[in-house]
């Protein structure tokens, strides 16, 4: 059996009867504890294989290819079995929290909801919710979980949904543009915060980003998408400073404002074909 | 619901709506028998001269239901048409207007309609101006405005988030060109599904009306009047109440799954407005 | 006579009974023919700001003048609705999805307030083609709609409307956030290239104090309603006074081993 806690082998995503291809050829594979960035511009398909990593692909879409979680498939896993692998031992932190939490139910009962779908008895689960709300650096965690989410501010409800993604201890978690919806204030606080939950539960990390500098602080590797396909994987510290693929070095040059002399013409992608 | 549910939705709305359409269309220029001449042929049973066989007063079944589809129609498309026409406009003010106190004061207004049965008004009016189908068609018209004001108002304030509204704004754009070029077209996917699901109400609400001998006078066949008709003859003849309910069963369900239908092909829109 | 003048401009907002202030007693001068930015957090108020400034919103205290006269009066309104045009942060809520790209881009051509006038082209077809050009887009695409586009077109289309009525004020609010880093650079390019060659004064809101270093001379630091810190893009950024802006130069993402122009002190790094 393999060591790897994932592994993901030519995965291909086709969607619709006109077959659009979202994923092609995709391999990546992740050890215990390990933090792997995926960067890519939106339709790269870096969110489609986070979502057929998840078993959360739209019902049009047709995967093929191997995704092996524990050297146990999960392309093709019944839904009952995926939902229980889901939240335990996988979970997930979305873009925009505001449409992942439900607008009618206060965040503490989200989180708990999480929670006692998994195990627990009633009684501390209570306890259990806001001391993780507490550990996500919401700063009155028991006044959080008494709100709705909106009346809580942006960076309050990524905190949340970061709650409820590791609540569960799971062994991967996979964050989709989790900053993105955020000024840079609040995305360096909770990726602060990130870090350090990851970091204390040992849990893996899967890191989707179109922000190269955002993902090279969270990944130890890096791996690199366009048009459904990936162009260039290796260490971040390889990738940054020696990339390989052209479209690379664009996504390098173009991640950094501050090396042009204000006013002056940036570097864009297209100088880079 | 998957994908091909909601198609085979769209599409079974679509066929029946078609189908008393074709019939109303038909019936404009042929039914099998005179649907209103009284004959001796009363209560006769089914038979291939008389598919449905005939009332109490000896009148085609068949007849009288293809003859009654055409009124069932009129009386949809005059009264949605009556609700749309007043309704979109004041909507539109009403949701350009926001928090103002007059687009306020439009808006309860409009609310003490949509509490007013359609049903006591056509009341009123049979009562002031006598039972006929346009005194139906106006009652239900004039029932069904708070249903496309609300409407309407829900989506005006949707679009009015958007930047591009902020934009015409700050190019000196004036409110009826904004209302014509942006809110209107932007809406108008979620008033189609609204006009359907009005026609399905429509249509049942003429068939009570009918029912009551508050709509249409006997000169014409109306579903609603053949049940009346049908109820004198229940315990000999139980199967005449059938046909016309089925009819009516038939456009409600209809309309309705045309406009669910609509929906669910234009969810996304209509998603955050509801 | 400045181009624009806020003098104790305060905004509050009644909402369930709180009274929140977007705006708190905020003067400020703005030049003709700078380039500002306004810089603070979501809720800093600076969406609020730029609200006033094109009087699609009314101050509760204090007044907004353009060019000397109140924003919102007869003689203000038809100059400030030609000259001054705003780019909002997202393309997908900025373009109506349901009209072409040339009817979109030629819209504000059509306004009444502006019809006839001498300083506005006449020709639509003629200045289509022009802005288009300007942003770096194909005219012969103006019979497709906004989808058809990717983000980064889409954010040069809504730059191209507002410079078809060729205005000499260009108000950008958050123009790059919703957009991917790797097409950022193509839309600041644009803005860059448009200050240059068309001598507009521009104003431009963001939370990221990266982008307003890059296309502003002048900075404005926004926060909880009040100008917290103000000066020269440059300066504010190699040397922050408030602790605030500290915090927004700090916060700002960079590529680990690359030496960025930060802060003076030096300890930047320490963040890889």
């Amino acid at each position: 059996m393999s060591r790897r806690l994932l592994e993901v082998r030519d995965l291909h995503v086709s969607f619709g009867r006109s077959r659009t291809v979202g994923v092609d050829e995709v391999s990546l594979s992740l050890a215990a504890g390990e933090r792997l960035g995926v960067i890519g511009e939106s339709g790269s398909g870096k969110s489609v294989t986070a979502l057929a990593v998840m078993g959360l692909l739209p019902e049009n879409a047709r995967p093929r290819g191997s995704v092996r979680w524990k050297g146990i498939e999960l392309l093709g896993m019944p839904e009952r079995r995926l939902a229980r692998l889901r939240g335990t031992q996988l979970s997930m932190v979305f873009q925009e929290p505001l449409t992942a939490l439900d607008p009618t139910m206060k965040a503490g009962r989200q989180v708990a909801e999480v929670l006692r779908l998994h195990r627990m008895s009633r009684g501390d689960t209570q306890e259990r919710v806001v001391s993780m709300l507490g550990r996500v650096g919401l700063s009155e965690p028991e006044r959080i979980a008494d709100s709705y989410p909106h009346q809580l501010s942006g960076g309050q409800r990524q905190r949340v949904l970061m709650a409820m993604a590791l609540v569960n201890r799971p062994e991967l978690v996979i964050c989709d543009e989790p900053t993105t919806a955020l000024d840079v204030t609040v995305q360096k606080r909770v990726l602060d915060t990130l870090d350090h939950q990851l970091a204390e539960s040992g849990a893996a990390c899967l890191f989707i980003s179109h922000d190269l500098a955002v993902v090279s602080r969270m990944a130890h590797r890096l791996v690199v998408m366009r048009h459904g396909r990936v162009v260039e994987a290796g260490s971040t510290q390889q990738v940054l400073t020696d990339p390989q693929h052209p479209y690379t070095r664009g996504l390098i040059a173009t991640a950094d404002l501050a090396a042009v002399v204000p006013g002056e013409r940036l570097p864009v992608l297209e100088d880079f074909a | 619901m998957s994908r091909s549910l909601r198609e085979v939705t769209l599409w079974s709305g679509l066929v029946l709506v078609g189908m008393i359409v074709l019939t109303a269309l038909v019936a404009m220029v042929w039914t099998p028998f005179d649907p209103i001449r009284v004959t001796p042929e009363r209560l006769a049973p089914m038979s291939s001269r008389h598919w449905l066989g005939t009332d109490a007063y000896g009148i085609d079944i068949l007849s009288q239901l293809m003859s009654g589809a055409r009124t069932c129609l009129l009386v949809g498309m005059v009264s949605v048409a009556i609700a749309a026409l007043v309704g979109i406009p004041l909507g539109l003010v009403i949701g350009i207007g926001g928090d103002r106190w007059w687009a306020r004061l439009l808006l309860r207004i409009s609310d003490m309609l949509y509490a007013l049965p359609a049903l006591l008004l056509a009341i009123l009016l049979a009562a002031a101006l006598g039972a006929s189908t346009t005194t139906a068609m106006a009652a239900i018209g004039i029932a069904t405005i708070p249903v496309f004001v609300r409407m309407t108002r829900a989506g005006t304030m949707q679009v009015m988030t958007r930047d591009y509204v902020a934009s015409a704004r700050v190019s000196g754009i004036g409110w009826p060109a904004i209302a014509w070029q942006h809110i209107l077209p932007n809406v108008a996917p979620l008033l189609g599904v609204q006009a359907s699901v009005s026609f399905a109400t429509a249509i049942l609400a003429e068939a009570a009306l009918s029912y009551l001998g508050l709509s249409t006078p006997s000169t014409t066949p109306t579903w609603g009047r053949m049940i009346n008709e049908a109820q004198r003859a229940i315990y000999t003849s139980p199967e005449l109440t059938v046909w016309p309910a089925l009819a009516i069963g038939m456009a409600v369900l209809g309309f309705n799954l045309l406009g669910d239908g609509l929906r669910d092909r234009l969810d996304p829109l209509l998603k955050e407005v509801s | 006579m400045s181009l624009f003048s806020l003098r104790g401009v305060s905004r509050e907002y009644v909402r369930e009974g709180r009274t929140t202030r977007a705006l708190d007693d905020v003067s400020l001068d703005i030049e003709e023919g700078t380039q500002l930015g306004i810089v603070g957090e979501s809720g800093s108020g600076k969406t609020t700001l730029i609200r006033m400034l094109t009087a699609l919103d009314q101050p509760t205290r204090g007044h907004v003048l353009f060019r000397g006269k109140p924003v919102a009066s007869r003689e203000a309104r038809p100059v400030l609705r030609s000259q001054v045009q705003v780019v909002f942060q997202d393309p997908r809520s900025s373009l109506d999805p349901r009209m072409t790209v040339r009817r979109i881009v030629t819209e504000p051509l059509r306004s009444h307030l502006l019809r006839g006038r001498s300083d506005i082209p006449a020709d639509a077809h003629a200045r289509f083609d022009d802005v288009m050009d300007a942003v770096g887009l194909d005219p012969e695409m103006g019979s497709r709609y906004p989808h058809e586009f990717s983000g980064g077109q889409r954010q040069r289309i809504a730059i191209a409307r507002a410079l078809a009525p060729k205005p000499s004020v260009l108000i950008a609010d958050e123009p790059v956030s919703a957009l991917d880093v790797s097409v950022r650079a193509q839309v600041l390019n644009t803005l860059t290239g448009l200050v240059r060659s068309q001598d507009l004064t521009l104003i431009v809101v963001s939370h990221d104090l990266g982008v307003i270093r890059h296309v502003c001379e002048q900075v404005v630091v926004v926060r909880r309603g009040r100008i917290v810190e103000r000066g020269g893009a440059v300066e504010v950024f190699a040397n922050p006074q408030q602790s605030y802006t500290r915090e927004l130069v700090q916060a700002m993402p960079v590529l680990p081993g690359r030496t960025s122009m930060r802060t003076g002190e030096g300890a930047a790094s320490a963040e890889v």
